[in-house]
């Protein structure tokens, strides 16, 4: 770790790992640097299959910013400078960050090109804001479509495939012909949800799905998204500010500590303390 | 929950498309492609004056009626449209091209466009539309008076507005944050801001305001126009021998004053001579005039219905 280094990460496993509990992704030692500070240092994250990674953290210590580096999706100048990350069940021992390390905008451009065909099909992301997530033009229906499509066998009754992700997120077939305006908090939120798990991914983001709901429907997003992730075999990163809800649920936990640099959620620094 | 689940996949990834909306479509569709047929039809000059039809009436000369001279409103109509066609299409696209950059960069999130758009934005802003209009049509060689420059100064004048609705419309979208979330489903770049951002969210924001802009040009033209005839000034918008379509109301509008005068003092049979069957009757110069602008203003609302949010 380098020496002007103020952020770090702990690592805490809470269940022993099964031999068949393939890894997914393997992010190591992870360091983005501004040319004014350092955005986060030593982030190291394995999410293995059937497990539920938790990454903890105060605002601004960098968790969406490692989650968005668990899907090579960066705006940041110059960017990674340390690091490496490998999704070792879809591309073997293939470093993404080779080239990467130092080489500014223009090789995170090319890295997300790179990495395009894995976003949406091998790791999804279901962001904060439900409403962020959703096309505010079209039908759940027509959103829920176009992420099935992802899959490698293409589906023969899109309809009833349809129907059956809105069930197991608790929504009537009849929010498919809904536009997401038309949607309560909580509904987006399960929407939000079923878009992700429609593309039936190896491995779900889940960045803070309980912002903007109340107590209660915040209870019953996570334990849907644990549910869901149990059922469908879904490898769950879920990032939260919620102690109780990562005591419950997670199997490993990522500490993030001593925040120094607050940022948006492309990175970008905004300016003090978060 | 007892819902029951819709039978067919379509109709569960689509909501039936409202026949307003197609219809309005259609008609966009018709009068544009009219529009565009007129102007290309136009003829270079005006035919030859025929006395004995002066102020002919529609059903003397088919489908318009004749001036003053007994020349046919046909040609009137037709150098119109090949005057304000050009330019008021060319405006159009102008200001959906720069609401188009001002949604783009709210969700793209940077910086130093940002910051360009909103100082174009303050200047063009702050400028007085009109008299920096008339000061273009002055300051153009007289070879070269056409739509075409008062047009793009209308459409750079008019853009701050429209770039600010269109930027709106992209915040309320989420911005950066929607973009994100794109990016993150594997989408590329190109489909992200050209098909999910502009396409499917802003089109309605841009074809509005297209619309619009073209619409005040057609408009413009016409005012110019009338004020140059009605002045007896020389024209601001088109060379000498192409009629714009302000010549129909310049002519029509005299008559209705007549029409009005005698509809008070003699009756309405009186008035009806006077305006529509009399000798010098040229209402129908009028209505011709009016049912042009009607046209314009319709076309531009059903692009308006056609492309608005479902």
């Amino acid at each position: 770790m380098s020496e002007d280094s103020k952020l770090n990460a702990a690592v805490g496993v809470r269940t022993e790992v099964r031999d068949d509990q393939e890894l997914l992704l393997d992010l190591q030692d992870l360091c983005i640097k501004t040319p004014s500070r350092t955005l986060v240092d030593g982030v190291s994250i394995q999410v293995r299959s059937g497990r539920c990674t938790a990454i903890i953290g105060h605002s601004g210590s960098g968790k969406s910013l490692s989650a968005r580096a668990c899907m090579a999706v960066l705006d940041v100048d110059p960017g990674i400078v340390r690091g490496s990350l490998r999704y070792p069940a879809a591309s073997g021992d293939k470093d993404w960050f080779e080239g990467v390390r130092g080489a500014g905008m223009a090789a995170q451009q090319k890295l997300l090109r790179a990495t395009r065909h894995l976003r949406g099909g091998y790791v999804t992301y279901s962001p904060q804001s439900a409403s962020s997530a959703l096309n505010p033009s079209r039908t759940l229906g027509w959103q829920l479509k176009m992420a099935i499509e992802r899959r490698a066998p293409p589906v023969a009754d899109l309809g009833h495939e349809i129907r059956e992700i809105l069930d197991r997120v608790g929504l009537p077939a009849r929010t498919a012909a809904s536009l997401p305006g038309e949607l309560s908090g909580g509904m987006a939120q399960r929407a939000a949800l079923a878009i992700a798990i429609a593309p039936k991914p190896p491995l779900l983001i889940a960045d803070e799905p309980e912002t903007g709901l109340d107590p209660v429907l915040r209870r019953v997003v996570t334990e849907l998204m644990i549910n869901v992730a149990k059922e469908t075999q879904v490898a769950l990163m879920l990032i939260s500010h919620n102690m109780e809800t990562v005591e419950r649920v997670a199997d490993e936990v990522v500490r993030l500590h001593q925040p120094t640099a607050t940022h948006d959620s492309l990175g970008r620094p905004r300016g003090g303390q978060g | 929950m007892s819902e029951t689940p819709p039978s067919a996949s379509s109709t569960i990834i689509r909501r039936a498309e409202s026949s307003w909306t197609r219809g309005w479509l259609v008609i966009g569709a018709a009068l544009f492609a009219a529009f565009v047929l007129t102007a290309w039809l136009a003829p270079e000059r005006l035919p030859d004056a025929n006395r004995e039809l002066f102020w002919a009436k529609p059903w003397e000369v088919f489908p318009f009626g004749a001036d003053g001279s007994g020349r046919s409103y046909v040609p009137y109509v037709l150098q119109g449209a090949s005057i304000v066609m050009g330019p008021s299409v060319l405006a159009g696209v102008i200001v959906m091209v720069l609401s188009a950059v001002a949604g783009l960069a709210r969700c793209a999130n940077v910086g130093w466009l940002d910051t360009a758009l909103q100082i174009f934005s303050e200047i063009a802003g702050a400028l007085p539309r009109m008299v920096v209009i008339l000061v273009v049509a002055f300051i153009v060689p007289k070879e070269w008076v056409s739509l075409y420059p008062l047009a793009i100064a209308w459409a750079l004048l008019a853009a701050p507005g429209a770039m600010d609705e269109a930027a709106a419309a992209a915040g309320r979208l989420g911005g950066a944050r929607f973009v994100e979330a794109l990016r993150a489903h594997g989408f590329s770049v190109t489909r992200i801001y050209l098909y999910h951002v502009t396409w499917l969210n802003l089109r309605s924001v841009l074809m509005r305001q297209a619309a619009e802009i073209l619409m005040q040009v057609v408009f413009l033209e016409i005012a110019l126009s009338y004020l140059a005839d009605f002045k007896q000034q020389k024209a601001l918008t088109r060379q000498e021998m192409i009629e714009s379509w302000a010549g129909p109301l310049n002519d029509g509008f005299r008559s209705a004053i007549t029409f009005g005068e005698t509809l008070g003092s003699k009756g309405i049979s009186a008035a009806i001579e006077a305006g529509i069957t009399g000798p010098d009757a040229r209402l129908h110069a009028l209505f011709l005039g009016l049912g042009l602008v009607a046209a314009v203003a319709i076309m531009a609302q059903a692009f308006r219905m056609a492309a608005r949010e479902r």
